[in-house]
């Protein structure tokens, strides 16, 4: 089997980066600060080698599947993706009504056994709406609203 | 005797007693649905939490750890799918009992078995907190930093899998755990000018990540692999049975609930040990029991078909870590598990610390989560037997293309309350993509969490205890000043040392076994 396709061997590699990316970044900090995460940097880069190593020696590491993966990108990754725009949308000021709808109702239909089904819509404005009153009248957390919203609810 | 009054009369506040009940009936609802757990209700409620009294929101919190490992028996016995993963030996008898035609009995000795195991853990939280409490005021810098140390290497050792990755969980835990000003000179690490990160990383969405993101990715992940693979779920039994136990039955199961409420007492009070080790030994212990009792006589049916003790054991056991989990975290401030190690985020979020000044500083809330488990778990039971029925129907009531969503909006925000900013959804999405990725390499969370919980405290410690001894680092091992520093340092080598070396002759004896086989095949 290929080295290149086990999975403890690319977790190895990522930490082995991260943990001299940290080491370099500590250098950098004063004097009293930069012990104690360089002392951690340095270990965890002594770790991942070892993972690397124990994973090039073992012969039933596991090793990355194909249809895994596909299922990892459609499944979690496109959710990642969908929940990273909405933050986006929430920061440029669209509001938290609209984009939590729109996302809910993609997330819903993107999963369920009958995709195009316009009950998804209904659904996720039920659910966002009955979110957003239990947040922002209830517990009174100013989520982000539309101007216009806000002089409806003024 | 006055501490324990305390607690009681904080605790029979009609609003304390009315939010452990909501705590209770969420958590019972909560576990009764496939794939969602303790960790995901806290990752709800701890945000939601922010706003109530510290005394509604602990017993809210109460409630809710109480109940969902009872609500994750339910889902276990009707279709054998674990509500939570402590749950998972209980669908093996339980649901085959429910085939039986006998689920009400099933569902009844679950409930009966989880009250009895949380109620005797209530009492060890009750009877051990407190004097471990009072023992660790002596602890100073060096002491506590042994101590991190100790609950790291228990937590690491008793993960049962590589150490390697334990350990690397472990030290990225604690590196993230630097990001922020220094404690000792002010200077900002790893912050790259922002200033949400000044404080360091916000600790509720970065909980909230961790847990309710990364189940959210993991139950996204089984819906689109049943999606593919055109999965559908089973029917569910009808309950036409009495729930409640006989007398006879309980006298029967009398032995296997007190085994394996000390089983998981004990492992409770470890940190790092966890519900499912306490599970599978109670399981053996009672599988021997049976076998060598009732297997085989008329009217028992064989091991794992529906055994009573099958249910019992599972359900004893991991109502008996709820509150034992507490012990540490109230008496020592670490956590005992990762929900445990969720509190800690609903107390900081109202402005308490865990540990032993817990105790000085807010009596009154700490002495109301010690006899707030004793009564949640005696509550439970009652409304237990009464929602039974329409809980076990709740299963397949709300579909999981909604459910998942759901939570996800809820998390998110949640975490956005926290600090009312999208930078706190940023971090809630980082953690639980990193949360994911972490199940997906096999790299234990429970390291990371403690790591990010202690990490600050035990940085200070160290540079605090270093710069009293002059840099010597001996201090920690010095049996004359500091010698309980050293029995903790002891531990934490034994843990560390004990699997790596119980592993290493486990490869000894298969590669034995493995030339014998080949020496008798040539």
């Amino acid at each position: 089997m290929h080295v290149v396709k086990r999975i403890d061997f690319w977790s190895g590699l990522g930490f082995l980066i991260l943990g001299a990316w940290a080491f370099m970044t500590a250098r950098g900090f004063d004097a009293t600060s930069s012990t104690y995460p360089m002392f951690l940097a340095a270990i965890l880069f002594g770790l991942a080698a070892l993972l690397i190593v124990q994973s090039v020696r073992d012969p039933d590491a596991k090793t990355v599947h194909p249809e895994s993966t596909r299922i990892l990108l459609l499944g979690p990754g496109m959710r990642i993706v969908a929940w990273g725009g909405w933050a986006v949308a929430l920061a440029a000021g669209g509001g938290y009504l609209l984009p939590s709808i729109v996302v809910f109702a993609l997330i819903a239909a993107w999963v369920a056994p009958v995709r195009k089904d316009w009950r998804h819509l209904l659904v996720a404005v039920g659910l966002v709406l009955v979110v957003f009153f239990m947040f922002y009248v209830v517990f009174d957390v100013p989520l982000p609203i539309v101007d216009a919203l806000q002089d409806l609810l003024d | 005797m006055d501490s324990i009054l305390l607690g009681f009369t904080t605790l029979m506040d009609p609003g304390v007693l009315g939010f452990m009940l909501i705590g209770i009936v969420a958590g019972l609802i909560v576990g009764s649905i496939p794939g969602l757990n303790d960790n995901i209700a806290f990752a709800i409620f701890i945000p939601l939490s922010f706003s109530l009294s510290p005394t509604y929101a602990l017993a809210l919190m109460v409630g809710l750890y109480c109940a969902t490992a009872v609500g994750g028996a339910i889902p276990a016995i009707m279709v054998k799918v674990p509500g939570t993963a402590s749950a998972i030996l209980t669908a093996v008898d339980g649901h085959a009992m429910a085939r039986n035609g006998r689920a009400g009995q099933a569902l009844g000795i679950a409930i009966s078995s989880s009250v009895f195991g949380g109620f005797l853990s209530g009492l060890v939280l009750l009877f051990f907190a407190p004097p471990m409490a009072a023992f660790a005021l002596r602890f100073g810098y060096v002491e506590n930093f042994s101590l991190g140390i100790l609950g790291m290497a228990s937590v690491i050792g008793l993960l049962g899998g590589s150490v390697v990755k334990g350990l690397i969980s472990a030290v990225f835990g604690l590196l993230v755990a630097t990001i922020g000003f220094s404690q000792q000179s002010g200077y900002p690490r790893f912050t790259y000018g922002l200033d949400n990160l000044y404080e360091g990383v916000p600790f509720v969405p970065l909980l909230v990540g961790l847990f309710g993101i990364t189940a959210v990715l993991e139950l996204t992940e089984e819906l689109v692999h049943d999606r593919r693979k055109g999965i559908k779920t089973a029917d569910m039994p009808r309950i036409t049975d009495s729930l409640l136990p006989s007398w006879s039955m309980m006298k029967r199961l009398m032995p296997t609930w007190l085994q394996c409420s000390a089983i998981g007492n004990i492992i409770g009070i470890i940190p790092g040990a966890g519900m499912l080790m306490a599970i599978y030994m109670g399981y053996e212990r009672s599988s021997r029991r049976y076998k060598r009792l009732y297997e085989g006589k008329p009217g028992e049916v064989e091991w794992g078909k529906g055994a009573p003790e099958g249910i019992a054991a599972p359900e004893s056991a991991n109502n008996a870590v709820v509150a034992s989990s507490m012990v540490p975290l109230l008496s020592l401030g670490i956590p005992g598990n990762s929900v445990s190690a969720l509190f800690i985020g609903a107390l900081m979020i109202q402005g308490m610390v865990p540990g032993p000044l817990l105790f000085m500083d807010h009596p009154d809330i700490a002495w109301m989560i010690i006899v707030g488990f004793l009564a949640a778990n005696i509550v439970m039971g009652p409304i237990a037997f009464l929602l039974v029925r329409s809980i076990s129907g709740l299963v397949f009531l709300l579909p999981k293309h909604v459910l998942v969503p759901t939570i996800a909006l809820l998390c998110l925000t949640g975490a956005y309350s926290d600090e009312n900013s999208v930078f706190s959804i940023v971090i809630a999405l980082i953690s639980g993509t990193v949360g994911y990725a972490f199940r997906k390499l096999d790299i234990p969370h429970a390291p990371l969490i403690l790591a990010l919980v202690l990490g600050r405290t035990i940085e200070d410690n160290l540079s605090n205890t270093l710069s009293i001894s002059g840099g010597d680092w001996m201090i920690f091992i010095d049996p004359v000043g500091h010698p309980i520093s050293v029995a903790l340092m002891v531990g934490a080598v034994l843990f560390m040392v004990g699997p790596m070396i119980s592993g290493a002759r486990k490869r000894l004896q298969a590669r034995r076994q493995q030339t014998e086989m080949e020496l008798q095949n040539s």
